[in-house]
């Protein structure tokens, strides 16, 4: 079976005027479909770094990222761009939806990238999954936290990408709320997705298959 | 869901900040659009004001023209040649000379080339009584103009053919004639080829017919007993002295009267004042466009540095939206849209903003021009709502120049790193 994302020996340094911090340094992993991998560590270690490493949004200093079977980053940023809009879907700590859309439209956002017959029965098919039905025209400041990410991750999946990059998805989130997204996200493994879960929260990591630990750029063994 | 919903979507969101750019376009489109309609306003007054003054002017020339008609059908001359023998009280009295002098006279003026005179015209007058309708009236003979300087000039009076007649007003009334038809006159039969309109004087009884046929009748072969004369516009200072001194060589046994015309005072007067009135009217002329210049020179300064500033304004505005939705373009960025995209999705706002504010600030400059006056008392002047040109051009550059404007905000929001954006959140 062909990886989702694979990472061969990926450092990414960030050099300031005071010092170099390696945040990636030397990491090698694998995702398979079906895979729902954790990465946990404290904060500083550099999860958000190897997640938007790995969604084609940060280059590499060393080492190869392959997405599908293809390194984005040896594609021009616009071609790079459809990269992360047909094989990726993000999910964050903040929900980042957009402010102004209203629930359908920001599960729509999407399509702005990636224009695809039949997007809206889609999204309305994912956002009644996830219990959003009677929300469908409200605001995100209209919604409580739970329900703002499970937009978050309803708009992740409109694309019906093949990867979901989840940076701290429940931080935000009640344990209650939070458990929901977490088998959400089971449930796309189930189904044939690969989930990258970065997290320090231990509970949160104990719904992945493999869980990794992250501690200043490296794995911990 | 396309870019332009996103954008109507987020203008609706953040209206103060959309109020606040349209405000500034409104302002700049609205000043220069107040401008050209005071502009426009000032030349339709101008034009008002003008053909008022060209009006009264033009009125005046009529009257001028007519004082000039009147004194040409007092033949035209205002220098009458008499025989010497004629008693200028007779004269006066009967309104017609009654000396007589060899119709030769006038040829041989003709031929002496006198400098002081223009046209001459012979004529024999009488008082007669009309024996077919027994009625008293002025006989006038004349012959076509005898012209000196040039041949080409335009008769001053039309000579009456042989066999017509031209009848005064009083007179055709009262025998009933009309042009057209055949009248006897001392046996002869003649055509009415003209009736004058009423003149008040003793043309309106006068009959005028060929010179050579009131000699007949009136048994006078080859006499005159008055040279009407044009005289020319020397400029001496005694003007008569010159043309009498001149006459009186060719013509011993003549004496010369000026023969003065009121009607010839009063067109000088009228036309003193219609030189003046040119003047005014120049001087009119004169300071509506040193106004109007004044009132484009400030526009000039006004309408750009308001344009720049509302450019300037609509950049800084475009830069804070921008700095507020890092997050936003950050998570597009994500999602997968291109830096193409979100440069439109900035560039579009700003053209959004131009077109709103255009045609705000068109309507809004209409009206402010519109009520703009000259003077308090002066009569509403409007110039018209619509013009179509204007509003294509406005709301084609107003996008245009909005979108310059925002155009490095715009830039600046696609070059953003979705990377650093995300991780910081
Ligand atoms: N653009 C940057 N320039 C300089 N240093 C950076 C930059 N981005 C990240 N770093 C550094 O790299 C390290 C890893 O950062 P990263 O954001 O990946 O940590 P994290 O594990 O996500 O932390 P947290 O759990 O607090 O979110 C940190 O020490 C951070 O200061
Ligand atoms: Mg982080």
């Amino acid at each position: 079976m062909t990886p989702i994302l694979e990472f061969q020996n990926v450092c990414k340094v960030f050099t300031t005027t005071k010092r170099e911090v390696r945040a990636v340094d030397g990491i090698s992993l694998t995702l398979a479909p079906g895979d729902f991998v954790a990465v946990q560590g404290p904060s500083g270690c550099g999860k958000t770094t190897l997640l938007l490493t790995a969604g084609g949004l940060l280059q590499p200093d060393a080492g190869t990222v392959t997405i599908a079977g293809e390194n984005p980053y040896r594609l021009d940023p616009e071609a790079r761009a459809q990269v992360r809009a047909v094989h990726i879907g993000f999910v964050f700590q903040q929900f980042h939806l957009i402010p102004y859309l209203n629930v359908l439209d920001n599960v729509l956002a999407p399509s702005l990238a990636l224009s695809r017959p039949n997007s809206r029965p889609r999204a309305a098919e994912l956002l009644a999954h996830f219990g959003m039905t009677h929300r469908l025209h409200h605001v995100p400041s209209e919604l409580s936290t739970g329900e703002r990410q499970r937009v978050a991750l309803a708009r992740a999946l409109l694309h019906e990408p093949k990867l979901l990059l989840a940076d701290e998805p429940t931080g935000n989130l009640d344990s209650d709320n939070g458990k929901i997204v977490l088998q959400y996200l089971t449930e796309f493994t189930r189904n044939g997705g690969a989930v990258l879960l970065v997290t320090h929260d231990a509970d949160a990591a104990a719904y992945a298959n493999r869980s990794l630990r992250l501690r200043n750029g490296k794995w911990e063994e | 869901m396309n870019v332009l919903r996103l954008i109507t979507r987020e203008i609706v969101f953040r209206k103060l900040g959309f109020a606040l750019g349209v405000l500034s376009v409104l302002a700049a489109v609205g000043t220069l659009v107040a401008a050209l309609t005071v502009l426009r306003k000032h030349d339709a007054r101008t034009e008002q004001i003008i053909a008022a003054k060209e009006a009264e002017t033009k009125a005046r020339l009529a009257q001028l023209e007519d004082d000039y008609r009147k004194i040409t059908l007092k033949m035209g001359f205002n220098v009458l040649i008499l025989p010497k023998a004629q008693n200028l009280s007779d004269l006066y009295a009967d309104d017609y000379a009654t000396q007589y002098m060899p119709e030769e006279y006038a040829t041989r003026l003709a031929k002496s080339r006198v400098a002081t005179i223009n046209h001459i015209l012979p004529s024999l007058q009488q008082k007669v009584r009309w024996p077919e309708y027994d009625r008293t009236i002025l006989l006038m003979g004349v012959r076509g103009v005898v012209y000196l300087h040039s041949p080409k000039q335009t008769p001053l009076l039309q000579p009456v053919d042989p066999g017509q007649m031209v009848l005064g007003a009083e007179l055709a009334r009262n025998l009933n004639l009309k042009v057209g038809e055949q009248t006897k006159f001392f046996g002869r039969t003649f055509t009415v080829s003209k009736i004058n309109e009423d003149r008040g004087n003793k043309d309106d009884i006068t009959v005028w017919i060929d010179l050579t046929a009131a000699q007949e009748i009136l048994g006078k072969p080859g006499q005159i007993n008055a040279i009407l004369a044009l005289d020319c516009t020397c400029a001496t200072d005694d003007r008569l002295a010159h043309i009498r001194a001149e006459i009186g060589k060719i013509l011993p046994d003549t004496q010369i009267i000026e023969f003065q015309s009121q009607a010839l005072a009063r067109a000088e007067t009228r036309y003193r004042a219609e030189v003046e009135a040119q003047a005014a009217l120049a001087q009119e002329k004169k300071n509506r466009a040193r106004l109007r210049a004044e009132r484009e020179a400030f526009a000039a300064v006004l309408v750009p540095v308001v344009m720049i500033g509302s450019a300037v304004w609509i950049g800084f505005l475009a830069l804070a939206n921008v700095r507020e939705r890092r997050v936003e373009i950050g998570v597009l960025r994500a999602l997968g849209l291109r830096r193409r995209q979100i440069f439109t999705l900035f560039l579009g706002k700003a053209m959004l903003t131009g077109l709103v504010g255009a045609a705000l600030g068109y309507t809004a400059g209409v009206l402010a021009g519109n009520s703009w006056k000259e003077a308090a008392d002066q009569t509403p002047l409007h110039v018209p709502w619509f013009d179509l040109q204007l509003m294509i051009i406005l709301l084609v550059a107003a996008p245009l120049l909005a979108a310059l404007a925002s155009w490095l905000p715009a830039l600046l929001a696609a070059q953003q790193d979705p990377a650093d954006i995300l991780r910081e959140e």
